[in-house]
């Protein structure tokens, strides 16, 4: 049997990141895209909730899911862009 | 805009329309003039159609959300520079809190507070560590012990900026620049 090799496309990675920012309690919306080896995650955050907690889980949450769904070993780097106020 | 073209009677349609806007009948003139009755009358079913609409309630499909959400986060992202931001402490690597998002925070919880309102929020984070200082100019409510009310306030923005923002306040300068009488 041949050898199978797995690619993952940029744009999917910047997918999964952003699905797994989704997740993460207080986030309200997400975006994310590749620069080199660095994934950049956009988030919106509730107000009220704690940004430094919120950005670290979905630092850990993509990071964590990277590398279980495209074996991907990332740096992430998570910037709140605004806190939506309710 | 251009200019509006007169009725055939040589009437100004906006005068027929202003009428019917603010819910006045037409005059002698209006009243016996096919033009500028049908003008009011085409004005009338407007105002009530555009009344109507204003009253629906909006419903706002998810997906409009998310897709508004991530406009405004592309934007957000692409236009924000590293000194527009706040670095926040993570044992993954900083991450990064926009200066504007932080200060409009700020600003929110200074405006609920009775007799406050924010007029301008500086953030610095002039140290090696995340602490912040924080520079608010605020306008209060005539008759506020304003050494009572800033005491408030600096407690809030202090509160707020550990408990939300995640950032130490180390310094908060306020600067009352005018009063309103209520």
């Amino acid at each position: 049997m041949g050898g199978v090799t797995l690619r993952v496309a940029d744009a999917a990675v910047a997918s999964m990141a952003a699905a797994a920012a989704r997740r993460v309690g207080g986030v309200v919306g997400a975006r994310a895209d590749l620069a080199a080896e660095l994934v950049r995650v956009t988030i919106s955050v509730r107000f009220g909730d704690n940004c430094r907690d919120v950005a670290e889980a979905v630092q850990r949450g993509a990071t964590q899911t990277l590398a279980e769904l495209a074996g991907r070993t990332a740096l992430v780097e998570v910037t709140v862009a605004e806190l939506v106020l309710r | 805009m251009g200019e509006i073209a007169p009725l055939a009677c040589g009437r100004d349609a906006a005068v027929v329309w202003d009428r019917a806007e603010a819910g006045l009948p037409l005059d002698a003139h209006g009243r016996d003039c096919p033009h500028c009755s049908a003008a009011y009358a085409e004005a009338r079913r407007l105002e009530v159609a555009v009344h109507r609409m204003a009253e629906e309630p909006v419903q706002m499909p998810a997906q409009a959300v998310e897709a508004v959400l991530g406009r405004v986060l592309e934007t957000a992202r692409s236009r924000i520079r590293p000194e527009e931001a706040l670095r926040l402490d993570s044992p993954l690597g900083p991450n990064r809190l926009a200066r504007a998002a932080a200060a409009t925070a700020l600003r929110a919880v200074v405006d609920a507070m009775d007799g406050m309102r924010a007029r301008s929020c500086r953030i610095a984070q002039p140290g090696p560590d995340t602490a912040i200082d924080v520079a608010l100019t605020v306008v209060a409510r005539f008759g506020l012990d304003l050494a009572y009310a800033t005491a408030q306030v600096r407690r809030t923005v202090f509160a707020a900026g550990e408990q939300a923002l995640g950032l130490p306040v180390r310094r908060v300068d306020i600067e009352v620049v005018d009063l309103w009488e209520a």
